[in-house]
């Protein structure tokens, strides 16, 4: 009931607007409302809060700060140096003391206010806050890859279509040219029929055997973890627990789950897979034996796709770049950041791809495509269904590494057929008590 | 004090002496449990008769308080086996005659500084065991008979202190794998935690059989103190015969946990029925064996490699993971018949006791991918467990099997709290109906965690029934938007199953105005997605609601609508709905990929309203082409978000016959719109437009003037130069002229080679009667400077106009190189003064400041030309700027003198400054090109430059990539130079760059040492440096000496590498980088001037 005036509240604030109640505004805005952004009308103002304000997140963040229309009222995270940190940033910029640190996500979903929220959390905790914001009818800005499983992956899609959200995920390489440039190549038939893909992604750490050490006052250690297995609290990185998660598998799963939104779903963009998967999945991966990381360092996976192509995903080692390569019948295109290549030269102009070709979504600004997409409440450029599909990819390998065996895959149905103990691995069980 | 206070004080004693005698029950209660889990249940051998063992534990010196434990132990051993049945004592009438024949055995236990004054009781021993009976040692079984030698030879040592202290863990080797008494080890070398004896006096393997020992090619083992023996025979276990009788002594038994060690616990059952006559073993000394068998050494890896899964025991989240990452392995490369037996071991761990929680967590974990029905009991009571509920439902949780279902269900009756659940998030995510009743008692709950749970599970799970509970369950208000997300979940699943009526009536009736938005959102998605009409309708409803966030919903269900269905319907109304819906409709469509929206966008393209206009052009952008040309150049000419949109819009359209339907207009359109249609083109470049843009240069109207010239700066060249360079007589005004020039001054740019690029300027240079166009050509001349365009500058400045003469002046002044520097000179010298007087001044000084061989007397002569012509101080101090940047011992002389001028005393100081530090860093000093040994290489990548680039005079920048630097990869820098002669040193200075970021570290040390002959080399400094902590800028670190004129021939500097990148950094454990450059021995020139600024920069 709660959750619903304050919704109330938010919705008469943009609605008043529209109705030209602007006399109304001094007594329900805040004064930083206004602020350095006075000159956006309020009812054109995105208001916004930050969930998991780390370095990625407050990475996010100062992006959208940019943004003369976004208004920042609340962030949030378990490590009140984060929180601290972020809200300062913005009520520095703002001159205000408006913006809210948050201990709960919860508290600032509930809040009543916002239209969207920035996610940057460790991998275990992308499900729960994502599918609750979904609820709450707030639009998002996700960091890849959209979670730790294919079966939340899943949920958050189901949640956010349902709810009629906007979704964008942190999959930027999508709103930049080059990128672009190098997809319309392929779905264009610049190379003829594509073969064979290989997409090489960065080769995996380890590290020592870590000393346990007493959680530091100031951080939600049992928050932190989440939902995912409880253990001990020790550092690694060198900066209490962050970043460095993901070279462990309980929270994340190394460099393939992290890289996987970018090379991988480009990858599947020039194919025009956004909304599918493979159909087998078969490769080897090496574990570190020792040490607190246990994400694979060396791997190397084959997809295979109906039709015929088949995607090759490995380390850098294994398949000799970072990026995205594409292999067809006439020559092949390359694509990593920076740099496009291609075996004839002539496609490199981008002029190449001119009237009757079929365009790909133009975006050339991720979070202002965000923006202008709550607006439009049409998709971005990188929605929900799609960081599925490229993730799904990720998983799937890690799942076929993991048991050592080839994965059969209904892309249709998402469903491991004939080996239910691969299947098992599909969703990831709650530490109590988080549920999806 | 008062009674009732002393009364209190004793209820207080008393109970807390209970208190303790509770825990201290508890304590051996759990010791009990944990030697029984570990018992064997089996002997290797019958007893062949009723055997009966003395237990003799009676301590004259130290007592171990595993006493106890090792007596519980051996009453547990009997009752388990049936191997003997046990006595206990722990007084020495024990071993009166009488009393010691009852017995087939007689076990020390931990005894400690046994006399045995009594001879009888001596006697009565050694005919006992000589006479064919057994003894059996434990542990501290050898810390006695110091004054008996028999006995000490009988039992078979003693103990000489235990350098392996009770707290360590040690590696112990299996001498013999194959002995019968060593099978509990499974032919593997072990680790242990315990205490373990050095022996002394009557040992050899001359008289004992070695069982165990410890295992000295353990590194762990070697580094104690106290080791004596040399032998390095360190032994553990053995038998030994005594006359007829059968000695078994082992040193283990310290610690209690070793009494819950499987291993151990056979090996001490073998050993006592070996010595109690049933277990035949060979006792053949070890020495005299024929081939000596080949002993189970131990390695880290390989203790843990193979019984990884006995690992987990005693795994915590601080060990070494690599038990864990070697069952993992196994079990990935297991074959699933041998799967069972690995489930089965991974049972034993969570059912024993002793296993820690991480080490059962982890086969929880594994028994996930491992496990079959088997595990599901074990699971089920760990369900039970408060801390390992989470881990036990992590393996349920995957199973196919429905006796999990049926494991869960009964759980979620007996839990209470957060493993209740827990208990219902798994239910939830393995689906299925068999919950679901129950469920739905729990979500009416006024436990409002468990409603919550219950509520989220059942939408979750999904079907009918969910559905029809979730419909009927009431629920705390709080919980009511919950409760429709769930229902709304439902409904999605049942339209998946195709039961379309019961999930759209869930959605209609969730459509109601007083429900939360979100939820209606939801409810009017699944109607709209699964309408089995046309949902257009509907859509159109939405788009006129006066909630705008259900109006937003309507939009974007527009662009969720498979493009199969046509919704033109909408499109028909769009211009009755309200302007923000009307943007929707567009984005919408645009979206979807719907042509359909072009008739829509086009009359959208006149609202009034910006932001539909906004809307319309972005689709435009899509479906538009040739036809929306002229519609989009008249909107784009407008200075307001919508014209900047129609105008991008118009750059992308990317139809067929765009590009030739621009400029099939241009002729007719108006006159903005024409400028406009330029800049497109300018933008599109399609074939063709040059001519456009040329002619359009000498257009009437300004503005298409202004955007052709500006497409021509943008992209003419070789080609156009000719034509463009005919329009500078034709141009009609000053800013046109200005125009004409960037562009042909762009299209000279494009033009490769210096003859081609000018000399179509120079040809029209000698033509160019009006003066204008010369002053124009000029100007040109001057920002393409080659030695060909440099007469006609010099020549202008003689010039009729004095608009030629003015511009040929500038040309000059800003000429990049020094060939002007006369007539640069002179233009200063001669003009009074004023704006060009003082820019000449200023090209001079820039220009005398450029590199060049001119003697330093002509050099200082340029600068004091300069300063005579420098009008006031402002130009004086531009002078005294010219000259700091002259590395020169000159230029210190010339500024000396300012340093007393009042007005010009800072710039003065400053240059001065500048000029002593630039000469620091590039002057001689006397190891200046001095031959330089590295004791290391440094890397191929990194050279510095080479061999001697620590001494090539030249100091690297904060750029560790300048090429001056030298990097070090994992090592040291250990340099030394020859000076080629003694020389007096007076000072040493070395540098070296951080740059953490890409793993370049500082030294942690730096010492420098000096030597005459280059044998001996006594050290002269040393210096630490903390070691970076985190990542930072880079920058440069210096370690400077001064000395007191020691003469020396040879410098060795050492920098100490942290050679491998420390644990903060992200590639802790990665090689780490040391780079270093230029090691200065007495810079020259320096030392003569005020010391104190001759310190480090």
């Amino acid at each position: 009931m709660k959750k619903k005036n304050l919704l109330s509240r938010r919705r008469f604030f943009k609605g008043a607007a529209a109705a030209g109640a602007a006399a109304l505004f001094p007594s329900i805005v805040p004064a930083s409302a206004l602020g350095k952004n006075g000159h956006i009308a309020p009812s054109n103002r995105i208001v916004m809060g930050f969930i998991g304000v780390g370095s990625q997140g407050t990475g996010n963040m100062r992006w959208f700060l940019g943004k003369k229309e976004v208004q920042v009222v609340a962030v949030c995270d378990v490590d009140k140096r984060h929180r601290d940190r972020a809200a300062k940033i913005v009520n520095d910029r703002t001159g205000s003391s408006d913006c809210t640190p948050y201990h709960d996500f919860r508290e600032l979903i509930g809040r009543g206010d916002l239209d969207a929220v920035g996610l940057a959390l460790p991998d275990q905790w992308h499900a729960v806050p994502a599918i609750a914001a979904a609820r709450a009818g707030l639009d998002m800005y996700g960091e890849k890859p959209l979670a730790r499983s294919i079966r939340e992956s899943r949920a958050i899609c189901d949640a956010v279509h349902r709810h009629g959200r906007v979704w964008q995920t942190g999959s930027w390489q999508r709103s930049q040219e080059h990128f672009r440039h190098a997809c319309e190549l392929v779905r264009n038939g610049r190379i003829g029929k594509v073969q064979r893909v290989d997409v090489g992604l960065p080769t995996g750490g380890t590290t020592g055997v870590k000393q346990l050490k007493p959680v530091p006052d100031d951080l939600d250690w049992d928050s932190w973890l989440g939902p995912a297995p409880w253990r001990e609290y020790c550092e690694f990185g060198g900066n209490r627990c962050h970043w460095d998660w993901r070279w462990i598998l309980d929270f994340s799963g190394g460099q393939l789950t992290d890289w996987a939104g970018h090379h991988i779903d480009i990858a599947h963009w020039g194919l025009g897979f956004d909304s599918t998967g493979p159909i087998e999945v078969e490769g080897k991966a090496s574990y570190p034996p020792e040490g607190l990381y246990d994400a694979p360092t060396e791997y190397e996976f084959f997809c295979k796709y109906e039709g015929g192509v088949t995607i090759r995903i490995g380390n850098n080692k294994k398949i000799g770049f970072m990026g995205t390569k594409w292999y067809g019948e006439d020559g092949w295109v390359f694509v990593k950041r920076g740099r496009i290549d291609a075996s004839n030269k002539e496609l490199l102009n981008r002029k190449t791809i001119g009237p009757g070709d079929k365009r790909l979504y133009e975006s050339n600004d991720h979070v202002q495509n965000f923006l202008d997409c709550v607006r439009s409440r049409q998709l971005t450029v990188t929605p929900v269904e799609t960081a599925c599909r490229s993730i799904s990819v990720g998983h799937l390998g890690e799942i076929s590494m993991l048991t050592g065996r080839k994965i059969r895959w209904d892309p249709k149905k998402e469903e491991i057929l004939g080996d239910p103990g691969a299947a098992a691995l599909l969703s990831r069980s709650y530490r109590k008590p988080w549920s999806l | 004090m008062p009674v009732h206070r002393i009364i209190a004080i004793l209820v207080v004693l008393v109970l807390s002496i209970q208190i303790v005698s509770v825990a201290a029950a508890q304590d051996e209660d759990k010791t009990y449990q944990l030697i029984e889990a570990c018992m064997p249940t089996r002997t290797l051998a019958e007893p062949k008769k009723e055997r009966k063992l003395l237990v003799f534990s009676r301590c004259e010196g130290f007592a171990h308080a595993s006493i106890p434990t090792c007596e519980t132990t051996i009453r547990l051993m009997a009752e388990k086996t049936g191997a003997f049945s046990p006595d206990f004592s722990r007084e020495m009438n024990a071993f009166t005659p009488e009393n010691l024949n009852r017995y087939d055995a007689v076990l020390f236990n931990n005894t400690t500084r046994l006399k045995f004054e009594n001879p009888e009781h001596r006697k009565a021993l050694l005919q006992f065991v000589r006479n064919g009976k057994g003894v059996i040692g434990i542990h501290a079984a050898t810390d006695n008979f110091y004054e008996w030698p028999e006995a000490a030879a009988m039992m078979g040592g003693l103990f000489d202190g235990h350098p392996w202290g009770a707290g360590g863990t040690w590696a112990v080797k299996i001498d013999e794998p194959d002995h019968p008494l060593n099978r509990g080890f499974a032919g593997k070398g072990f680790l242990i935690k315990d205490e373990i004896y050095q022996i002394k006096g009557p040992y050899s393997r001359d008289t004992h059989r070695v069982l165990l020992s410890l295992d000295m090619s353990n590194p762990r083992n070697s580094k104690v103190k106290g080791i004596k023996r040399k032998d390095n025979d360190f032994a553990i276990s053995w038998l030994r015969e005594f006359g007829k009788g059968r000695v078994f002594y082992c040193s283990l038994g310290h610690n209690h946990e070793v009494f819950w060690n499987r291993s151990v616990l056979r090996h001490y059952l073998d050993g006592i029925q070996y010595a109690l006559g049933d277990l035949p073993a060979d006792a053949t000394p070890s020495a005299r064996l024929e081939s000596a068998p080949k002993p189970a050494l131990t390695t880290f890896a390989d203790v843990d490699k193979d019984d990884p899964i006995a690992a987990l025991e005693s795994y915590e989240f601080s060990h070494s993971r690599l038990p864990l990452s070697t069952i993992e392995e196994k079990i990935r490369n297991t074959n699933p018949e041998e799967m069972p037996r690995i489930e089965a071991r991974l049972i034993e761990i969570l059912n024993s006791p002793a296993a820690t929680f991480a080490g059962k967590q982890f086969a929880c974990r594994m028994l996930r991918r491992a496990g079959s029905d088997i595990s599901i009991p074990v699971l089920e009571k760990l369900l039970y467990d408060e801390k390992l509920t989470d881990a036990a439902r992590f393996a349920l949780q995957g199973s196919p099997s429905r006796e999990a279902d049926a494991v869960l269900l009964r759980a979620l009756d007996r839990l209470e709290g957060d493993a209740r659940i827990g208990v219902i998030s798994t239910m939830a995510q393995r689906g299925g109906s068999l919950a679901v009743p129950r469920l739905g008692e729990l979500a009416a709950s006024y436990n409002v965690k468990l409603s919550e749970a219950a509520i989220s599970a059942l939408g979750r799970i999904g079907g009918s029934e969910a559905a029809r509970i979730l419909k009927n369950t009431p629920v705390i208000p709080r919980y009511e938007n919950l409760r429709n997300a769930a229902r709304l979940q439902c409904a999605d699943s049942l339209f998946e199953k195709g039961l379309t009526s019961a999930a759209a009536s869930i959605c209609r009736e969730l459509t109601d105005k007083s429900c939360y938005p979100p939820t209606r959102v939801a409810a009017y998605r699944g109607l709209v997605l699964n309408s089995s009409g046309n949902p257009s309708g509907l859509i159109l409803t939405l788009l006129r609601d006066s909630d705008p966030f259900i109006r937003q919903a309507g939009g974007k269900f527009i662009g969720e609508v498979p493009q199969r269905t046509k919704l033109n319907a909408i499109l028909e109304e769009i211009t009755t709905l309200p302007h923000e819906s009307q943007v929707l409709v567009l984005a919408g469509f645009t979206a979807r990929d719907d042509k359909a929206v072009l008739p829509a966008a086009v009359h959208a393209a006149d609202s009034s309203s910006d932001e539909v206009r906004i809307a319309a052009f972005r689709a435009l952008k899509i479906f538009g082409g040739a036809d929306q040309v002229e519609l989009l150049a008249r909107a784009a000419v407008e200075k307001s978000p919508a014209g900047r949109e129609a105008s991008r819009c118009l750059d992308k359209l990317s139809a067929h016959g765009v590009d030739e339907k621009i400029m099939k207009c241009l002729p007719k359109a108006e006159d903005p719109v024409r400028a406009e249609l330029i800049r497109c083109l300018s933008v599109r470049k399609p074939d063709g437009a040059m001519a456009v843009f040329l002619a359009g240069a000498m257009d009437d109207n300004a503005a298409v003037r202004g955007e052709s010239l500006k497409a021509l700066e943008k992209q003419a060249g070789r080609n156009e130069l000719a034509d463009l360079i005919g329009l500078l007589p034709r141009a009609r005004d000053a800013a046109h002229r200005r125009g004409v020039e960037k562009a042909v001054l762009s299209a000279c740019r494009r033009t490769k080679g210096d003859d081609k690029r000018i000399g179509p300027l120079l040809a029209a240079h000698v033509y160019a009667d009006d003066p204008a166009t010369r002053a124009s050509l000029v100007r040109l001349l001057g920002q393409l400077p080659c030695a060909d365009s440099l007469p006609p500058l010099i020549a202008g400045l003689k010039d009729s106009s004095a608009e030629v003469r003015d511009s040929a002046t500038r040309a000059l002044i800003q000429w990049p190189d020094a060939a002007p520097m006369n007539e640069v000179c002179r233009i200063a010298v001669d003009t009074g003064k004023g704006e060009i007087h003082r820019l000449a001044l200023e090209g001079y000084i820039r220009m005398a400041g450029l590199p060049s061989d001119r003697p330093p007397a002509e050099a200082r002569r340029i600068f004091e030309t300069a300063m005579a012509a420098a009008a006031d101080h402002e130009e004086q101090t531009l002078v005294l700027n010219g000259v700091s940047n002259v590395v020169a011992s000159w230029a210190l002389d010339f500024v000396k003198p300012y340093q007393k001028d009042e007005a010009l005393r800072v710039a003065a100081a400053v240059a001065a400054s500048k000029i002593r530090r630039a000469l620091a860093r590039t002057v001689s000093h006397d190891a200046c090109n001095c031959a330089v040994t590295l004791d290391s290489p440094f890397d191929a990548q990194y050279t510095g430059g080479g061999q001697n680039a620590l001494t090539d005079g030249k100091w690297g920048s904060k750029n560790h990539g300048d090429g001056r630097w030298q990097g070090f990869k994992g090592s040291d820098l250990e340099a030394t130079i020859d000076f080629g002669r003694v020389i007096e040193v007076r000072s040493i200075r070395t540098a070296f760059v951080e740059n953490t970021k890409s793993w370049i570290f500082p030294p942690e040390e730096v010492s420098f040492w000096l030597s005459t002959d280059g044998v001996i080399f006594h050290p002269v400094a040393k210096m630490h440096k903390a070691p970076a902590k985190e990542i930072k800028p880079a920058s440069i670190h210096d370690f400077f000496k001064e000395l007191d004129n020691q003469p020396a021939r040879y410098l060795r500097v050492h920098a100490k590498s942290v050679k491998t990148c420390p644990e903060w950094h992200p590639g802790s454990g990665g090689t780490a980088w040391l780079f270093a450059d230029e090691i200065q021995v007495n810079p020259h020139l320096i030392a003569t001037q005020e010391k104190k600024d001759a310190t480090p920069w």
